[in-house]
């Protein structure tokens, strides 16, 4: 009977852990090929991750979640300013997905606010920009193939799931 | 038996109970995250003219205890790169100003500085910025010779403030933007450096509420009113126009001249005349917009009623609070379309539109 309880107590704690903590084993180096190399048309694109030099700085160009909820994230972005702009981040607790894609939609908002004042021809396209998630992974993608690039971040994270 | 299956059933109520409450609390706490968000993602308040942020990225900082120190006398209680800036902006004073300008000569002598020796950030739309460019507050503007709009404004203020003018920095009310309201003889203006930099020069200098309303909302509870028009650049340099039918012949000149900026003053101006004279810039503006010649988008215009006369301002685009006049009259339709062909039947028609009846079309 001892050994019922105990099994079922764990099965509860461990139904109540996967509930609220990190999501799987999201292979994230294969999110981030899988999403740049199936956006086509990209400019001359910059990179910053969480392995650049001031990386939290520079984090808050994207994001304004707190980056101590942060695995790793990669963002590419146009160097000319154009709206090309593909991002991922991966939370350490897959519960701040959330606030992260919220976000990430306030990022989208800021970049339309500013393509109205100084280059209203690139608004169009930057309000077309999408915020997905899967896992404990939340993106962004702005360029002209959204859906492809969709797909290829679900593609990147079912394979990661297996 | 019955006792070990009392005390299991207990068991299981007792694990369900603990799922239930763990299950209720990540709920609750997720419910309160969420909560939390909508509150801490409201923009900050935005009721007073720095601190703001300007495109979630630039602040609007303060730069009286520059001016403060340079009117007075007393720099001891700025620290070295206040001291820095307040020795640059001191020494540029010191060329360009003279002690006989009046408020606006030195208005215009800062204006034209500011004009020919500060760059646009070219970097403002890119997504990351760098972290160590400044250029977004005087002393880094100053220093770097480049600026954002915040910077051009701060600078700008900073220099006014120094003369002993008064000025300020306005913010839209979608915080993306700023520039100067500038008190000149009594009278406040708009003034926006970083639209007219570095080829729509004197574009938005001294304009009036009306005006600059047609491109943005800022606070007006916050901000003076800005009535006058004695100051503005465009009724200040307007040219005089006898006959409005000489419009496209002297804009074609503008053009070719490649002159960012011109007004023409039309004495005692009907509504007919403003309309005969939008008419024509229109009919221009379709001939022109995708001309490789002058590329798109090359013209807007303005309407200025400054007393009886018409100001016509080219190359920018402020309505004015007048009825609308349609012209229908088939000589005034004929006239116009001479004219133009005399100024630009060198040019091929771009739209669908033009293709078959030109001003005519254009009537429907």
């Amino acid at each position: 009977m001892k050994r019922i309880i105990a099994i079922i107590l764990l099965l509860a704690t461990m139904t109540a852990a996967a509930s609220c903590s990190s999501g799987g084993n999201v292979d994230f180096n294969s999110i981030k090929e899988n999403m740049v190399s199936s956006a086509v048309s990209l400019p001359e694109m910059k990179t910053i991750s969480d392995e650049s030099e001031r990386a939290e700085t520079l984090f808050s160009s994207l994001s304004k979640l707190d980056y101590e909820k942060v695995e790793d994230f990669f963002f590419t972005y146009s160097a000319d300013g154009s709206p090309y702009e593909l991002a991922a981040i991966r939370l350490k607790r897959a519960d701040d997905l959330p606030e992260c894609e919220k976000s990430l939609s306030e990022h989208i908002k800021s970049r339309v606010s500013l393509y109205k004042n100084y280059a209203p021809e690139n608004v169009e396209k930057a309000e077309k920009a999408q915020v997905i998630s899967g896992e404990n992974v939340a993106a962004l993608i702005m360029c002209d193939n959204p859906e492809d690039v969709k797909k290829a971040f679900y593609s990147a994270v079912k394979t990661s799931e297996k | 038996m019955k006792k070990s299956g009392k005390i299991f059933g207990a068991a299981v109520a007792a694990v369900f109970a603990v799922v239930l409450c763990v299950t209720l609390a990540l709920n609750f706490i997720t419910l309160a995250k969420v909560s939390t968000i909508e509150v801490n993602t409201q923009k900050p308040l935005n009721n007073t003219e720095n601190g703001v942020v300007i495109a979630d990225r630039y602040e609007v900082i303060s730069t009286s205890q520059i001016s403060d120190a340079y009117i007075s006398g007393d720099s001891s209680a700025l620290d070295e790169r206040d001291k820095n800036a307040m020795k640059t902006a001191s020494d540029i004073l010191d060329k360009i100003i003279k002690d006989d300008m009046t408020e606006y000569e030195k208005e215009l002598a800062v204006y034209n500085w500011i004009f020919e020796n500060i760059r646009h950030d070219e970097d403002i739309l890119v997504a990351v910025q760098d972290p160590d460019a400044d250029t977004f507050t005087a002393q880094g503007v100053l220093a770097g010779r480049r600026a954002v709009c915040v910077g051009y404004a701060v600078t700008f203020r900073l220099f006014m403030n120094m003369l002993g003018i008064d000025c300020m920095v306005v913010h839209d009310d979608s915080l993306v933007h700023t520039w100067n309201l500038v008190k000149i003889d009594g009278g406040w203006y708009h003034t926006d450096l970083f639209f007219d930099a570095p080829t729509m020069k004197y574009n938005h200098f001294n304009l009036s509420d009306t005006l600059r309303k047609s491109d943005y909302d800022w606070d007006t509870e916050l901000y003076p009113a800005a009535e006058n028009y004695e100051y503005c650049y465009a009724v200040l340099n307007a040219a005089e126009c006898k006959d409005v039918y000489e419009l496209p012949s002297k804009i074609r000149t503008a053009l070719d001249k490649k002159k960012p900026f011109v007004s023409y003053r039309f004495k005692n101006a009907d509504s007919t005349t403003k309309a005969i004279a939008e008419r024509i810039v229109d009919t221009i503006q379709e001939l022109t917009t995708d001309s490789s010649e002058f590329g798109s988008n090359y013209i807007e215009y303005n309407n200025i009623r400054y007393g009886k006369d018409l100001i016509f301002a080219i190359s920018i685009t402020i309505p004015v609070d007048e009825s609308d006049v349609t012209i229908s009259d088939e000589k005034i339709l004929d006239k116009i379309q001479a004219k133009v062909d005399e100024a630009f039947g060198d040019l091929e028609p771009s739209g669908e539109d033009n293709e078959n009846g030109g001003i005519r079309q254009m009537v429907k």
